[in-house]
């Protein structure tokens, strides 16, 4: 495939966006000099700050170069990501969990473990979150240097070095305040090179009926053909999707990532904080239409030969992927290529961004400071966590080229998720609604529900087990049951962390009320910050329940 | 980005200048297209997209630009 071709235009463009984007690392570093700043951004943001900020960490390569592509693969099924995958956990967290992330002071979610359950909890998770963000972060690196590669031509092993060089360069300048920064600006050139891409993709096909008109059932409902796995592109049960990815993965990010939830820890007060996700639900629904919609233009096309839309095809082998900057690359003149090209850059910049300066905070607080120099000074914890972004950078190259080797870059991801991500929130929820559970319990639940999870897909993947092995009451068709397996195995290790920690919880010793005060429901601190009484329009709570009202209507309309 | 830190100017303001100054190229290069014609390949280029879509950028950074120019937060 030959480059796309770039216009002064749209040269012009990129220089003005990574000139901008470094003078606003210069800018501030000087509003940078505590390490509260740096890991936290000073708690001083507004709920509009850390809403926009907490959705543009989420709306890297993957989410949105990514999901567009598995919409090619899975049809409307792939929308489910941004509903079932997305809403009911982000409704959850700004209006049931917040304030318990929130009043805690914690610099971190390892930090809550430890604080409800103890200090080996909190190194657990906080070693696994760090593995996860090198592994999340490798993909981010490797998508956007298949951008660089396939579509401008440049040098694979150069651009993914460039796009490190150039994180590490604005994070380790000001910290979280700098990634939160970028990532607002970054939110509204995503936006600027994506929300016209459906609008030309519609006008191109003739209408939204012509999706309707053009693909089969299976393709183009979200719950109808869920009732059998081989009814549908994904292979998927209604039960499997509810469970295992609106349960068990969904809650597994978006309650317990601290990537995306330390934009809320940076709010000013808790109505700020707990209004960050509900925020970030509408514009989540919002892109979802975008990109799923995407998806489904270029299914249209790719049925139509007449159209002359085909993906990229590499060693016999279809680049869902691809699906995104070909559309740009059919659609876009000049002008608006240097703003589509910017926008996927940015999208990396925002991904990688969150991804780093959560990872700094996590090994700074959660591994250097609990574990190697426990009496560190404020600014030796400053200086810990820029070198923890160099390092994790640099290790971030490394898991590109493990990415590289892997199929498809989504299926991955959720694997990655059931096996890190599915055990903590289990026993963080587990241990915010119950005080029953022990430190004990909660430690050896989530160490357990970890190595099954993760002697699962290790067996999977050196064939000793058939992909199908975790799907309840379904076998064969391996290579398209890989995202169904990989909701089910987010659900046992789920059922197993809890099981474990209940069990053990019968036999270890519990820690008494005044010690989980604050950090258990029911057991609130006397010290707490009251929330501000606002009037309804204001609350988090009617908020939230409109967004869920949108999100209802969406299942039923589509189903 | 937020209210509080004395002499650091509103993120709005910020994203107001990008999308403005990105919205005058965008619409430069459409209005330089009417007179040299691009890709012919490119579907949809007699709708001229990027004059319109320069255009909204340029307004929406415009009304970010001038409402947030003084919020020094």
């Amino acid at each position: 495939m030959t480059p796309i071709p770039l216009s002064p235009f749209d040269w012009a463009i990129m220089i003005v966006y990574f000139a901008f984007i470094a003078w606003i690392g210069f800018y501030l570093k000087k509003f940078t000099k505590t390490d509260n700043d740096f890991f936290l951004a000073g708690r001083r943001n507004s709920m509009w700050v850390c809403g926009i900020a907490f959705m543009s960490a989420n709306m890297g390569s993957m989410e949105v170069i990514g999901y567009a592509g598995q919409s090619i693969k899975y049809g409307l099924y792939a929308a489910h990501f941004y509903l079932i995958g997305a809403v009911p956990a982000m409704l959850f967290l700004g209006v049931f969990m917040m304030p318990f992330y929130y009043h805690s002071k914690i610099k971190s979610i390892p930090g809550y473990l430890k604080a409800r359950f103890n200090e080996s909890s909190r190194v657990f998770n906080a070693a696994m979150f760090v593995v996860n963000m090198i592994l999340v972060s490798g993909i981010a690196l490797y998508l956007q240097a298949l951008i660089f590669h396939t579509f401008l031509g440049w040098n694979w092993d150069m651009s993914i070095w460039l796009s490190a060089a150039f994180v590490a360069f604005y994070v380790t300048l000001s910290g979280l305040l700098s990634a939160m920064f970028t990532e607002i600006l970054q939110f509204f050139l995503i936006w600027a090179g994506i929300l016209i891409l459906p609008i030309l993709g519609l006008v191109d096909i003739g209408g939204p009926a012509e999706i309707s008109q053009n693909l089969a059932v299976g393709f183009k409902t979200l719950w109808s053909t869920s009732n059998l796995p081989q009814n549908n592109p994904m292979y998927i049960t209604w039960g499997g999707l509810v469970l295992g990815l609106g349960f068990a993965i969904a809650f597994g990010y978006w309650t317990t990532d601290f990537l995306i939830i330390q934009r809320a820890f940076s709010a000013k007060n808790l109505r700020s904080a707990r209004m960050t996700p509900i925020i970030g639900s509408y514009f989540k629904l919002l892109l979802g239409a975008v990109v799923v919609g995407t998806g489904m233009i270029a299914l249209v096309l790719i049925n139509n030969p007449a159209s002359g839309f085909s993906l990229l095809v590499e060693n016999g082998k279809t680049n869902y992927d691809s699906v995104m900057p070909l559309l740009m690359r059919r659609y876009f003149t000049p002008g608006l290529i240097g703003v589509g090209v910017t926008s996927l850059l940015a999208m990396f910049m925002a991904g990688m961004a969150g991804n780093m300066s959560s990872f700094n905070a996590v090994w700074t607080y959660d591994i250097y400071h609990s574990i190697i120099n426990k009496n560190a000074s404020p600014q030796k914890l400053l200086q810990i966590g820029r070198i923890a972004t160099v390092c994790g950078i640099i290790l971030s190259v490394a898991g590109a080229y493990i990415a590289r080797s892997m199929p498809t870059v989504i299926d991955y991801l959720q694997a990655i998720s059931s096996m890190f991500l599915s055990p903590s929130v289990a026993i963080i929820i587990l241990g915010m609604f119950w005080k029953f559970i022990t430190p004990k319990g909660g430690f050896w639940g989530m160490l357990v529900g970890t190595l099954v999870a993760v002697a699962l897909f290790i067996a999977q993947e050196v064939k000793l087990i058939p992909v199908s092995f975790v799907i309840p009451g379904f076998s064969g068709a391996d290579e398209q049951s890989y995202m169904a397996a990989n909701f089910w195995r987010a659900v046992w290790a789920w059922l197993i962390s809890t099981g474990a920690a209940i069990a053990i919880s019968f036999f270890t010793q519990k820690k008494t009320d005044e010690e989980l005060r604050g950090f258990v429901y029911g057991l609130v601190d006397k010290d707490q910050a009251v929330e501000e009484k606002v009037v309804l329009y204001k609350k988090p709570e009617f908020w939230g329940a409109v967004t869920l009202v949108i999100f209802i209507i969406i299942n039923i309309v589509l189903w | 980005m937020n209210t509080d830190i004395k002499g650091m100017r509103s993120i709005w303001f910020f994203v107001g200048l990008i999308l403005t100054a990105i919205g005058i190229i965008v619409l430069a290069a459409g209005i330089f297209e009417l007179f040299y014609p691009a890709n012919p390949e490119v579907r949809l280029a007699g709708l001229h997209a990027n004059i319109w879509w320069g255009g909204l950028i340029i307004i929406f950074g415009l009304i970010y630009t001038i409402t947030n120019k003084n919020k020094y937060v």
